[in-house]
């Protein structure tokens, strides 16, 4: 059996005396996607950042079974860590495709020199790629400052998922887009699922997250709840009781989205 | 042990001037979040606007009570026309924007007062009584005590005011929160104006008093903003008793190395004390600030608009280079030779202006040190062949390797510091570069400055003093000014070409966005090293070519001065464009468009200062008019007329192009 794609052990993160995230065990199987909800305030961002080595956390965090604690940031992306923002954070100066273009393998030092002097050419091919796969692929040429809100969450997500990652964490990516928008973006992440790239997502559309995910944690107050496939989830007195209420239950059957 | 007593005491007097400065630079951060280079402007303006009141400069001599409130209420005046024209209309701009408008306006102001009081210092009509009292058994002179006292008493009325009056919670507010602040009702432009007022009168009252201690000087008082720096970095920008009190500690401390350099323990050469301990001090006391203080300024909540202008891509570049090369080299061969050396310092100057392109245009780190670096190269090519009789080519490698190295090092030693905070540590850098190594007489230039041996390969010469003199048979050689654009054209091409590259994407990716630069995996610091390295290889270049076209180097060539002139003029042009890196070049003093002036339109000893005065006004019209720098905003018309064509495309037909594309 292979190693999880994404496995986060026993992750504490404290804020001077605050624990924001208290002993959060999570893992993501190879190829899954794997919903993380709570209420604001719940840790989840953080955990994320964690996760990612954007702040300074106890435990342990691997990458298909590689211990990556100690790394940063960039080296847990070279190992095939992705993320995504709650809010868009693009490269405004670059180009979509050059956005994308950065995530795109790591050059080696020999490359480089030889680009200073032939004229380098952009991965077109593997470019394209990512941005049809959330079908944007007619913003190549465009700036991110020209582009909307929904169309800058998308960026962002085709860059996470250009470099080929293993796992991408995914931080409310539905957020600001309309029904149907975050309906397309559901089908368009499970399609992602079968190139092999697992996903950690968190997002505030309970429908949006029981539609597209395998297996959900629930968070509350940095610990983790309740965790199961969706439906149990949904039955789950303690998790209705912390979170959905009885307003932000939705209507429909949560597994109809699929 | 009294008379180390005496200069602490003397030292108070500039330490007080140092500390009003701070103080300035704290009210400026605190009212309207901009980073004042120009602090130490105000009290040199205040100087002499006291000083031309008092002995009828202006055709009219008042006396000392009346000079003191005529002056204080120009500096009223001045204080709104600064925020009318550098402030106000960057409101919502950058902290990096506002800074270089703040340096706009130390440039625009400094060449304004010599252009109309002169270049020499001026001796003042002192205001303060010039007895002694006798403090401890110590005669310490009475105007150095009162002006500590005054600037104390300024500070402590200005934590006062900000402490316990409603103006003061308006611009506390307003600095923590400017959103909210508007909000809530609060007038950010007002509370802004009266913050700079006060900045002003505290500068201007300052300026009066100090002038008959510190003289009244349009060269070393605006550079006391390096100091004062220092002193706001420890107040975290905010304390005003806390920069008030590190103010008159360096100042003190500045008065004991003086005192220390008097005496044989300290290190010397040939009989003469070591130059530019104290600027070193300053230097260390900067980095240590920061890594005391915390690693960066507070962040103010803030409207924000794009940090710094776009940057277009470069397209056909052989094709737009060769008339350019092709144009330089017949100029070189035809022009005479006071038009042929304008020429290659422009070429040189080219290559300078280069190193800033990458280092703030592409990584957005605005690095005051670059000027110094070449200076470092500079020097070291000199020495190199003056002293150890090491000649071309490994001379000019090993002076180059030194820049490098330096660069490197301030290049690690700010990686924990960006945007304006950078400023200050390279802004210090250079200062401490350039008095305790260019004109320190041991290892750099001292007074005279150094002779440099032009270059040689197997007995052919190619430097300016080569064998084909041109058209007109007089020095400087062509063939030196032909080695300088071959070059020149290699590193445009290869600066250039780092747009388009992966490396390239890279900085502008961590420009844009560190945090995200580092989720898409690119290592942030490698990179920002990287960049320091490649622009200290092009500073050094530079320097080394400024050796062999000047023959000699000395320390005015590579000072702070000239430093902040060359990074308005870039950014003025064009900062994210190789373009911008070429005008700047031949705008620089020495180069052919100063020659043109200086030989049938300015007056022939005034030109430095209007060319000065040009780029400080060009700066505050471009910050205004076209932030993306003059030569980028006609492209950026250009660009958006194409993205509307693409915009209509893309929504008549985007299924089919993203289809076409993937056929493709």
């Amino acid at each position: 059996m292979t190693a999880p794609a994404l496995v986060a052990r026993e992750i504490t993160v404290r804020y001077g005396g605050v624990r924001a995230v208290s002993n959060v065990t999570l893992e993501v199987p190879e190829g899954k996607i794997i919903g993380l909800i709570g209420p604001n305030g719940a840790g989840k961002t953080t955990l994320v950042d964690a996760i990612t080595g954007f702040v300074p956390c106890d435990g342990r965090v691997e990458i298909a079974g590689e211990d990556v604690t100690r790394l940063k940031p960039h080296a847990r992306a070279r190992r095939g860590l992705g993320r995504t923002w709650q809010a868009v954070e693009l490269f405004d100066d670059l180009s979509v495709a050059e956005n994308v273009a950065v995530a795109i393998g790591t050059p080696s030092p020999w490359a480089t020199i030889k680009e200073l002097f032939v004229k380098p050419t952009l991965e077109k091919a593997r470019v394209g790629e990512a941005l049809d796969s959330v079908g944007i692929g007619h913003l190549f040429d465009a700036m991110p400052t020209e582009l909307s809100e929904g169309q800058r969450k998308l960026v962002g997500i085709a860059r996470a998922f250009a470099g080929s990652p293993r796992v991408v964490c995914l931080d409310e990516p539905a957020a600001g887009l309309d029904t149907t928008e975050t309906h397309e973006l559901g089908m368009q992440l499970r399609g992602l699922t079968s190139g092999g790239t697992s996903m950690l997502l968190i997002d505030h559309d309970i429908g949006f997250v029981f539609g597209a995910c395998d297996h959900v944690v629930v968070v509350e107050f940095g610990t983790v709840i309740a965790e199961g496939p969706p439906h149990e989830i949904y039955a789950n007195e303690r998790v209705i009781e912390a979170y959905l209420g009885s307003s932000a239950i939705p209507t429909e059957d949560p597994g109809a989205r699929r | 042990m009294q008379t180390i007593l005496v200069f602490a005491l003397l030292g108070l007097g500039s330490g007080a001037v140092i500390a009003a400065v701070a103080l300035g630079v704290v009210l400026s951060w605190r009212g309207s979040g901009s980073f004042n280079l120009a602090a130490g402007s105000s009290v040199m303006v205040a100087g002499y606007m006291f000083w031309a009141f008092r002995t009828g400069f202006f055709h009219f001599k008042l006396g000392t009570w009346p000079a003191v409130i005529a002056t204080l209420a120009f500096m009223v005046v001045y204080a709104v026309l600064i925020e009318l024209l550098a402030v106000r209309p960057l409101r919502a701009a950058s902290p990096l924007a506002k800074l270089v408008a703040s340096l706009g306006v130390l440039l625009l102001t400094q060449a304004l007062v010599q252009v109309i009081f002169g270049t020499s210092p001026l001796a003042s009509p002192s205001v303060l009584p010039d007895s002694v009292v006798v403090v401890g058994g110590v005669p310490v002179p009475v105007a150095q005590l009162i002006l500590a006292g005054g600037v104390s008493f300024l500070a402590a009325v200005l934590w006062c005011i900000y402490r316990f009056t409603r103006f003061g919670v308006a611009t506390r507010a307003s600095s923590e929160n400017e959103v909210a602040a508007v909000l809530a009702g609060l007038d950010p432009n007002s509370i802004s104006v009266a913050n700079s007022i006060l900045a002003n009168l505290t500068a201007g009252a300052v300026g009066i008093a100090a002038a008959s201690i510190v003289g009244i000087s349009a060269t070393t008082i605006p550079l006391l903003i390096v100091q004062a720096l220092a002193a706001a970095l420890f107040a975290r920008f905010t304390s005003f008793g806390i920069a008030c009190a590190a103010g008159m500690a360096i100042g003190v401390g500045e008065s004991l190395i003086f005192y220390a350099s008097t005496q044989s323990w300290f290190p010397s050469h040939k009989g003469v004390a070591l130059s530019g301990v104290q600027q070193l001090v300053v230097f260390v006391l900067i980095v240590v600030a920061l890594w005391w203080r915390g690693s960066s300024l507070p962040q103010r909540g803030e409207l924000r608009e794009r940090s710094l202008p776009r940057v277009p891509k470069q397209d056909q570049l052989a094709r737009r280079m060769l008339p350019i090369v092709a144009a330089c080299a017949i100029a070189l061969v035809l022009l005479p030779s006071e038009f042929r050396q304008a020429v290659v310092t422009g070429l040189v100057g080219t290559v300078l202006c280069l190193s800033f392109i990458v280092i703030m245009g592409y990584v957005g780190q605005l690095s005051v040190v670059q000027l110094a670096l070449a200076g470092i190269a500079g020097f070291g090519v000199a020495r190199m062949s003056s002293v150890y009789g090491i000649g071309f080519p490994l001379g000019p490698l090993i002076a180059v390797a030194v820049a490098l190295v330096v660069g490197v090092v301030v290049g690690v030693s700010a990686l924990r510091v960006r945007g304006v905070t950078l400023v200050v540590v390279t802004l210090a850098a250079a200062v401490a570069i350039e008095k305790f190594v260019f004109a320190n007489p041991n290892w750099g230039g001292g007074a005279t400055g150094v002779t440099v041996q032009q270059p040689t390969l197997f007995g052919i010469k190619f430097g300016s003093d080569a064998g084909f003199r041109g058209l007109d048979g007089s020095l400087p050689s062509p063939v030196f000014g032909l080695c300088a654009l071959a070059v020149t054209a290699a590193l445009y091409a290869f600066v250039a070409n780092l747009r388009r590259g992966e490396l390239g994407r890279r900085m502008l990716a961590v420009r844009s966005n560190e945090r995200a630069a580092a989720a898409a995996g690119v290592n942030v610091r490698a990179l920002k090293v990287c960049a320091f390295a490649i622009s200290s290889i092009l500073a050094g270049v530079a320097g080394v070519l400024f050796a062999y076209d000047f023959g000699t180097v000395s320390a005015s060539m590579f000072d702070v001065m000239t430093a902040l002139s060359v990074i308005a003029s870039v950014y003025v042009l064009g900062v994210t464009v190789v373009q911008g890196a070429v005008l700047a070049g031949f705008g620089m003093v020495g180069a052919v468009v100063p020659l043109i002036l200086q030989k049938w339109v300015l007056p022939r000893d005034r030109v430095g200062l209007y060319v000065q005065l040009l780029i400080g006004a060009g700066l505050l019209v471009q910050l205004r008019f076209y932030p993306d720098g003059i030569l980028i905003a006609s492209a950026t018309k250009r660009e958006r007329r194409r993205a509307e064509r693409l915009q209509l495309r893309a929504t008549s037909a985007a299924q089919p192009m993203s289809e076409q594309r993937a056929v493709a």
